[in-house]
């Protein structure tokens, strides 16, 4: 039963305003990223174009993408009483469980494939056809400087890839699902959609008070603004956020009989 | 009389109890132990010691603090208070600090024979070493085997150090009863109870084997022996200090426990977003104000820097977060606000009002005079902070070129039409998108618009109101910009009120 709601949950998704707005998160935004660096960068290698595409405007609104590409959906839904509907057809546990699975692929898949089409734009498109980034053959004055997950780089540069995209994956991920359960507890959804958004941004206000920056969320999941840190420090906001998910899933799970549907 | 020789006829009985007398044993077998050590230490530095020596090292002695003294203190403690709780006792007494108070006194009931078993014991093995009342050469020494170097240095007689050792005892086991017992009229909860236990224990054990000595206030094991005390703190005030601190918060949570103030708390509620996004703020102004140099900054400076902003030609990153922690914060928590006055209340408002204007006026103009104590209450918390923090009370600005009537001009009028012009936008899309993360979009793009590089002109109306722009831009020029920013965007909402509306 549940294979089978999974499978009409992605049929249902595939709508022409998720397309847009997926499209656009996928190729637009990158671009965007792009067009301000494209000239007057000092760039040695590829990689580098791709971290400062990810450093640039994607940081600010990480949060916001994480609950824009599929929750709305499920907001309408709430919003319109449809679930109430679906419970003849379906039990209502079976239901949210796959729209909060559909959740968290269709948010993964799209955040990766964003950082997908950054990487095969700089490593293949932009050097063979497009020539606007100027690269520079590092020496003894000028080198790249190092970040956090470069630690991966002498493994290939794809490793890098798919080691650091999977992480940021994975943060997205777990920034919906937050939103996604909270928005069943919650009966003013706008307050549970933004509680990624809240939460990231005063962790980064916090944590730069107290002179801890390398903790933020923002310089951990886009670690390109300080010099690098050892993989460790990325763990502890990460740590922080999944507690908050474990404690969420435990409300949840204990107050099935008040969910907002 | 008779009732006093009851009570001590009743306290003898429980003193030859059994497990008091187990407890003497394991005591007396330790203590024999470390007795034997201490002598063979003072044979090998050739100084010679007295009872003061044993009964305070007896004392003080960690292990037996640790793994012996606190669990039994643990265990008399939570079952006085398990076997006490219960409803005949409780509407015997009437209230729950009296129960609290009536506990306590029971728990010192059992808990002050365990002190004398271990005072007498400590006593008991000083037999046939030499009586002063000085200290001796050994415990002033420097040595490994001593552990009263520091209070004897501190204590001209042993007896003092003997006196404030029960004192500081009694002391700590009263909190940690009250704590415990609070703990358990709060929650009446068995398990909630025992795992503060469990965890008490094992924190005590980590903070003593694990706690760098800059960091010993945090171990409890700091609060039970006299000399891990002195060792702890530079000054012994502040152990005081935090002792007193504890029991005021004890004796505060002791008459508040009876009202009841759920319903107070309850009653805070709706003002708790606003409450913490003022906590953010006062955080910031804070950490700006160590930045800066108290003799040579004024309390204007501390204003300024904190608001100063970011522009397209100063970016950092900390004034960048705290422009969105104010403003966006402030946008945020407004639009918290028309979220409930448009898809809440809107059905139930709007047909009350002849037209959709009159509506949006009545909620409007509230904002609008909020927005505007909000600026002033910004300003006079960090006028505040920064004489705290001993900057110089002058009235003029160090840091900046421009003059203080065009900062003010600058953070009061722009930052007004600043904020209504993000109100107003906010407004437009959630009134005609019918989305709420249409908003966190929006605050979203209005944050890539602040970013170094995009706005070199300072024609795209958003953060405009950063007091970095009057070095560069004249405040009338901004002024002009977000007038016709706002009247563009107020008409623009009228036009959208003369099209039908859908909610």
């Amino acid at each position: 039963m549940l294979i089978g709601q999974l499978c009409l949950e992605f049929k249902r998704a595939i709508t022409t305003k998720n397309i847009l707005t997926w499209l656009f998160i996928v190729f637009l935004l990158p671009l965007i990223a792009f067009y301000p660096i494209r000239q007057g960068y000092m760039f040695f290698s590829p990689v580098e174009v791709f971290q400062e595409i990810l450093g640039g405007i994607i940081p600010l609104i990480f949060p916001v993408l994480a609950i824009i590409i599929y929750l709305p959906n499920f907001w309408i839904e709430q919003k319109n009483n449809f679930i109430t509907y679906t419970r003849p057809r379906i039990p209502l546990g079976s239901y949210i469980l796959s729209k909060g699975i559909v959740n968290a692929v269709f948010t993964g898949l799209i955040i990766f494939l964003m950082l997908l089409f950054s990487y095969v734009f700089v490593e293949f498109i932009e050097p063979n056809f497009l020539h606007f980034v100027q690269y520079y053959t590092p020496s003894k004055y000028n080198h790249s400087s190092k970040v956090t997950f470069s630690q991966f780089l002498r493994y290939g540069d794809l490793t890098y890839f798919l080691a650091y995209s999977l992480w940021v994956t994975l943060n997205a991920i777990v920034y919906t699902t937050i939103s996604f359960m909270l928005m069943l507890i919650i009966r003013r959804t706008f307050i549970a959609l933004s509680v990624p958004f809240l939460f990231y941004h005063i962790f980064n206000f916090i944590v730069g008070v107290f002179g801890v920056a390398r903790f933020s969320p923002l310089s951990t999941v886009f670690p390109f603004n300080i010099q690098q840190q050892s993989l460790w420090t990325v763990m502890v906001p990460f740590t922080f956020l999944l507690l908050i998910l474990l404690i969420i899933y435990f409300v949840v799970i204990r107050n099935k009989e008040e969910w907002m549907i | 009389m008779p009732r006093i020789k009851f009570y001590i006829a009743r306290y003898l009985e429980e003193l030859i109890r059994f497990k008091w007398i187990a407890i003497g044993v394991s005591i007396y077998f330790y203590a024999r132990m470390l007795k034997k050590q201490i002598v063979e230490g003072s044979f090998q530095e050739h100084m010679s010691i007295n009872v003061w020596d044993i009964s305070l090292n007896i004392q003080n002695d960690s292990y037996i603090i640790l793994y012996f003294v606190i669990p039994i203190i643990l265990l008399i403690s939570t079952t006085s208070i398990l076997e006490d709780f219960n409803y005949q006792t409780l509407i015997r007494l009437g209230t729950i600090k009296k129960w609290i108070l009536r506990s306590l006194f029971k728990f010192w009931k059992k808990s002050s024979i365990l002190i004398l078993i271990w005072v007498f014991m400590s006593l008991y093995m000083t037999i046939k070493l030499p009586v002063s009342w000085n200290w001796s050469p050994f415990s002033k020494s420097n040595g490994v085997y001593n552990d009263l170097f520091e209070i004897s240095a501190v204590f001209d007689s042993p007896l003092w150090a003997f006196v404030l050792e029960i004192a500081l005892l009694i002391l700590t086991f009263s909190i940690l009863h009250i704590a415990l017992s609070l703990i358990y009229a709060t929650t009446k909860k068995k398990s909630l109870l025992l795992v503060f236990c469990v965890a008490f224990f094992i924190w005590s054990i980590a903070g003593f084997k694990l706690l760098p000595n800059k960091f010993s206030f945090f171990a409890p094991t700091t609060y039970f022996s006299i000399t891990q005390y002195f060792h702890a703190f530079d000054s012994p005030i502040m152990g005081v200090g935090i002792l007193l601190g504890a029991i005021t918060f004890c004796y505060i949570y002791l008459l508040l426990i009876d009202r009841n103030i759920k319903q107070h708390i309850l009653s805070t509620r709706p003002y708790l977003p606003f409450l913490l996004y003022l906590f953010l703020c006062v955080i910031g102004i804070i950490s700006t104000s160590f930045s800066l140099t108290s003799h040579k900054n004024t309390i204007l400076d501390t204003w300024v820097i904190s608001f100063r902003g970011v522009s397209s030609n100063f970016f950092t990153y900390s004034s960048f977060f705290y422009y969105m922690i104010v403003f966006f914060g402030l946008i945020y928590l407004f639009s918290m606000e028309m979220n409930k006055e448009i898809d809440r209340m809107g059905y139930y408002k709007i047909i009350r009002f002849r037209n959709l204007e009159k509506w949006f006026w009545s909620w409007f103009k509230k904002i609008l005079i909020k927005t505007m104590l909000v600026l002033i209450l910004l300003t006079t918390l960090s006028f505040i902070i920064g004489a705290i923090m001993g900057m110089k009370c002058n009235f003029y600005v160090t840091d900046f070129e421009s003059s203080v009537l065009l900062i003010f001009y600058q953070f009061f009028i722009n930052g007004f039409l600043q904020v209504v012009l993000y109100i107003l936008l906010i407004f437009i899309f959630s009134w005609t998108r019918r989305e709420s993360v249409q908003v966190l979009v929006l605050i979203s793009s209005f944050m890539i618009l602040m970013l170094p590089g995009v706005n070199p002109l300072g024609i795209i109306p958003v953060g405009l109101n950063s007091l970095i722009y009057t070095e560069n831009f004249s405040p009338f020029h901004i002024t002009l910009i977000l007038l016709i920013a706002n009247l563009i965007m107020y008409f623009t909402i009228k036009y959208i009120f003369t099209k039908n509306l859908k909610i």
